[in-house]
């Protein structure tokens, strides 16, 4: 396809490997099991990358059902309990008017950890059957999907907030909902699962299957 | 010591591919070519300036997490809250993953995280070898992703704007606290490069 992609030096192909924590540099033949200077152990590629990422990845996808189905905080006013899911909150800012709050919790707890969930099955599934097209594009994904994922604690910290203080004896009560604990799963999960992602896999498929169907096969 | 490592070379963190460390000028970022990976970046006096940002958000976290941030003022019930508050909450309605989850990244880890870069930058500043240098930077690498401060934040907002129209809501001095130790850690973390803090700790571990 294109040149550049194949000529620059790849350290899989000469012989380096790098201390995932200090990015200490090593020539693979005396390169020790433990980094020399930071002690964390020296892998090619991280351990059972796409094995992993695909149990956490499932693991968290269960945990989203209830997550969504189950009221997430309960308010308590004179005897009467009245659930609110997730979505229940969003169309309350929605009906408020006030749509920046409002898009502000729908992104933070609907979009992103679905997003999430798709984009890593999408990595992943690519990774391991060595797609590859748009090889960069997918990197940048990973990176977006790495970063964002923490934003989704936003519900769990505002449920926090609103039990601590809405504690008016029999008059009103705030209270975290069977589904708080399922919604803080699925953001940990979801961070385990991206974590333990390994993006050079997808390089090294991708790459082997352009080098193999190209017309320098010879290599 | 380790001779064994090639102190030249720098490999990328998503694509692999292998790169020759060069002296950059100041605030010239170093890209991967091929994905675009961030790779490292010299700052202006970066341990000075990460020194003093840790401290400062070091100093800062205590009153964020003693002052109340919020004081709810409804028929004659007043409801002054804190951080910790949230977590006693979590606990007591049996909601133990959240209520870990809330103490750690929103008081534990960002603690531990200001600690850290300031007790490693110390060492460096003044050249002195603290015990566990090493440890504390990886340490303050694993927890910086979880430490969560700034969605507190904007969690704190939606909290505000949900009960303004409610009840009497009040800012208390904490808050201010904790906002003033969020943009400490932010310039901490900006102030410094992780990649160029490994070297500059290998450097002075192994050839004072």
């Amino acid at each position: 396809m294109s040149d550049d992609k194949t000529t620059f030096k790849r350290a899989c192909d000469h012989g380096y490997l790098r201390c995932e924590t200090c990015e200490s540099v090593y020539k693979q033949d005396d390169c020790p099991d433990e980094c020399d200077f930071c002690g964390s152990p020296i892998h090619q590629r991280k351990p059972e990358n796409i094995a992993r990422a695909w149990a956490f990845l499932i693991a968290a996808a269960v945990f989203v059902i209830p997550a969504n189905i189950y009221p997430i905080s309960i308010f308590e006013a004179l005897g009467n309990k009245s659930p609110g899911t997730i979505m229940d909150s969003v169309i309350y800012f929605f009906d408020e008017g006030m749509y920046g709050i409002a898009i502000i919790i729908g992104t933070a707890s609907i979009l992103i950890p679905i997003a999430k969930l798709i984009c890593l099955a999408y990595l992943i599934y690519t990774a391991q059957f060595g797609k590859r097209s748009r090889l960069r594009h997918r990197t940048i994904l990973f990176r977006g999907v790495e970063k964002i994922g923490r934003w989704s604690m936003l519900d769990i910290f505002v449920v926090a907030l609103l039990s601590s203080l809405v504690q008016l004896g029999s008059l009103a009560i705030i209270f975290p909902g069977a589904a708080a604990t399922s919604f803080c799963m699925v953001v940990i999960l979801t961070v385990f699962a991206a974590e333990s992602f390994d993006a050079r896999v997808m390089w090294d498929q991708g790459l082997k299957n352009e080098i193999n169907g190209g017309k320098n096969a010879e290599r | 010591m380790s001779r064994r490592i090639q102190s030249d070379l720098i490999i990328c963190r998503d694509c692999d591919t292998i790169y020759e460390y060069k002296h950059t000028k100041v605030r010239q970022p170093v890209h991967c070519t091929v994905c675009g990976h961030h790779l490292y970046e010299k700052k202006t006096r970066f341990i000075h300036r990460g020194f003093s940002f840790a401290l400062t958000a070091l100093i800062l976290f205590i009153p964020a997490n003693l002052f109340s941030l919020i004081n709810l003022d409804k028929v004659g019930n007043n409801r002054n809250a804190v951080v910790f508050d949230g977590v006693i909450d979590f606990f007591r309605y049996g909601k133990v993953a959240c209520g870990i989850s809330l103490f750690l990244f929103c008081m534990i880890f960002p603690l531990i995280h200001s600690f850290t870069q300031a007790y490693v930058c110390f060492g460096l500043l003044y050249k002195v070898k603290l015990p566990g240098m090493v440890k504390a930077l990886k340490i303050h690498q694993k927890v910086a992703y979880w430490t969560m401060i700034d969605v507190y934040i904007l969690a704190f907002f939606v909290v505000l704007i949900k009960l303004g129209d409610i009840a009497h809501v009040k800012l208390m001095t904490g808050i201010f606290f904790v906002f003033a130790y969020l943009i400490a850690s932010l310039a901490a973390n900006y102030a410094c490069d992780n990649v160029m803090l490994w070297r500059r700790l290998r450097e002075f571990t192994y050839d004072e």
